[in-house]
């Protein structure tokens, strides 16, 4: 188990590595950063102040080797636009992105699993149908469409919700719902087909022979295995959560983390993308990890060599 | 899987019709309606549609905040969305299988390095990849293609990477190998026609989340620029005239919905038909 834990762990930090190398490559290569920031009839001896004051007259491994710096303090420097630390501009807006992330995923949970188990108990009945047909529509529907539709119905239309903001719960509403919907449906779909696998298998009828009552079947039995699978898409599904929330969160003007790196991406603010890519590399990958070393946990057959 | 109505031959059918009259018709657009889609006309801004009180002979369906044409930017808007998402879907597909058959035949460590960048590809959400490259790249139609592209390869290497490990064990390729075929050989006329119609199979999955990816970079600003515009850009124009004129978001917003429905139960189908083993 030991070896397990320390490989995966060795694999999760050469990925972080990874991809913050890679995000200080793409922002140094698209060109001088001082090109946004001064106007455009900056004198040369300006513009050369500002590239030394940023660090930018300097080998580029010495810029990397303080960029890696930065990144093993979560320390980016100042952000271009707003002219004030990035990790306190973080700071600020994470507990909002949070709150919606962490309650969209609890609720795509707790509606997506039974939502599945109970399509794949009832097979082809008029529920599984209108789940199955649901789930097809909710993967067609992007979530800025999504967003403008519930601001249509519920801000004009039925004048219940705000159409944007983040200052009462009120404003969390529509959010949620645009966030969390596709995560239901595909929640829903996978707990279905991995359930409908299972429920296949002799090992129930042979509990069911031993009298075993049929609701512990299902739950006790199938279920557990069943979720398997559904355990690792729940960890991608952080991924497919942090890119909803960037849209959703821009669609409300929702300020959080989300929409704080849609407009540093439009103003090109380089410090506040690489800190939230980091911070996004961190989660992914933690949370990759996480959901491997559960994977040995619910499934026992993984953890031993083969 | 999906009700069995969405099976039937004739539906199917219909599907594919309707949409190849979409695309079609959204390709001809320049001949359709040869104008400059950056000429503004103030006067006229935010004309209803004629089945609406106020609409006028000459704008079927109105005009925007800047007074153009709604309809013509709607084709406008069709077209440059499906063709970055096929140029996307070509790109990705490209690179993906080249990727892939390097590191399905070689193995060793071209295999460990392709695979392992391929795994965090995968794990890193899609938008968030085209964000940061959008965000260093000057937007135009090339180079939205090319981060779409970019930014859903890793699938493709995927799939054709287990195929050809797959492939490679099979005696009729270790058969031919025996008699003296290159590897070129094997995999021009062995591999690449073994995996084509998985390969197909994944893209025409694939080419509904390329017009989403697409059209929501388009609406963070992070797409096509004005005055050029695509489907999400259209959305996003509308989206601060709901209140007044909430066609001119709504209805990109439906033919956007339409389009991936469209694709994506195509690709079922498909799937269905070229590779049953996949069914789920």
């Amino acid at each position: 188990m030991t070896r397990f834990i320390v490989k995966h762990l060795l694999k999760a930090i050469l990925t972080i590595w990874f991809i913050v190398t890679v995000v200080f490559v793409i922002t140094r290569m698209s060109g001088d950063p001082t090109d946004g920031l001064l106007p455009d009839d900056a004198s040369a001896s300006v513009r050369h102040e500002m590239r030394v004051s940023m660090g930018l007259d300097r080998p580029i491994h010495e810029q990397y080797a303080e960029y890696l710096g930065d990144v093993l303090a979560f320390d980016m420097g100042d952000s271009y636009y707003y002219l004030r630390p990035v990790n306190e501009l973080f700071a600020e807006r994470a507990g909002r992105t949070l709150t919606l992330g962490v309650a969209s995923f609890v609720i795509a949970i707790a509606i997506g699993v039974p939502l599945g188990v109970l399509a794949a108990i009832r097979r082809n009945s008029l529920a599984d149908r209108w789940m199955m047909g649901f789930s097809v529509a909710a993967d067609a529907i992007p979530g800025f469409v999504l967003g403008i539709l519930l601001i249509f119905l519920f801000s004009l239309g039925l004048r219940m919700l705000p159409s944007g903001g983040s200052g009462t719960a009120a404003h969390y509403v529509m959010p949620l719902i645009a966030l969390t919907l596709g995560s239901v449906a595909n929640i829903a779909r996978l707990t279905r087909s991995s359930m409908l696998d299972v429920l296949r298998q002799d090992y129930l009828d042979s509990a069911r022979a031993r009298g075993v009552r049929e609701t512990a079947v299902i739950f006790k039995h199938a279920l557990r295995n069943a979720l398997i699978p559904v355990v690792t898409i729940i960890g991608l599904h952080i991924g497919a959560l942090i890119g909803g929330s960037v849209v959703v969160e821009t669609v409300f003007s929702f300020s959080g983390l989300g929409s704080l790196i849609v407009s540093a991406a439009q103003q090109r603010d380089f410090p506040v993308i690489q800190y939230g890519t980091m911070l996004i590399a961190i989660a992914v990958t933690f949370t990759n990890l996480l959901v491997d070393l559960s994977y040995g946990w619910f499934d026992p057959r993984i953890r031993k060599p083969h | 899987m999906i009700a069995r109505r969405f099976k039937a031959p004739l539906f199917i059918a219909a599907l594919i019709a309707s949409f190849l009259a979409i695309f079609v018709l959204a390709m001809l657009s320049p001949v359709l309606f040869p104008v400059d889609l950056g000429a503004t006309d103030l006067l006229n801004r935010l004309i209803p549609p004629i089945f609406l009180k106020g609409g006028q002979a000459k704008y079927v369906l109105g005009t925007d905040f800047l007074g153009r044409d709604f309809l013509i930017r709607l084709f406008y808007a069709t077209r440059n969305s499906l063709l970055i998402a096929i140029a996307g879907l070509l790109i990705s597909s490209a690179i993906g299988t080249l990727l892939g058959v390097l590191a399905g035949l070689l193995r060793g460590w071209v295999d460990l390095v392709i695979s392992f960048v391929m795994d965090v590809l995968m794990s890193i959400p899609s938008i968030i990849i085209a964000i940061v490259l959008a965000s260093a790249m000057e937007a135009d139609s090339v180079t939205i293609a090319l981060i779409v592209g970019f930014t859903g390869f890793a699938s493709f290497t995927r799939l054709v990477r287990g195929q050809t490990i797959q492939l490679k064990e099979m005696s009729f390729i270790e058969s031919s190998r025996a008699l003296g075929a290159s590897t070129t050989r094997i995999l021009f006329e062995h591999v690449l026609v073994n995996i084509s119609s998985p390969l197909i199979v994944h893209a025409s999955m694939k080419l509904g989340s390329f017009i989403l990816l697409e059209s929501s970079l388009s609406f963070l600003g992070l797409g096509i620029q004005p005055p050029d515009t695509s489907l999400g850009a259209m959305v996003s124009d509308g989206r601060d005239h709901l209140i007044n004129n909430w066609w001119l978001a709504i209805v990109p917003s439906l033919i956007i919905v339409i389009i991936v429905l469209q694709v994506s139960l195509v690709g079922d189908w498909l799937r269905d038909r070229l590779d049953p083993k996949l069914k789920s």
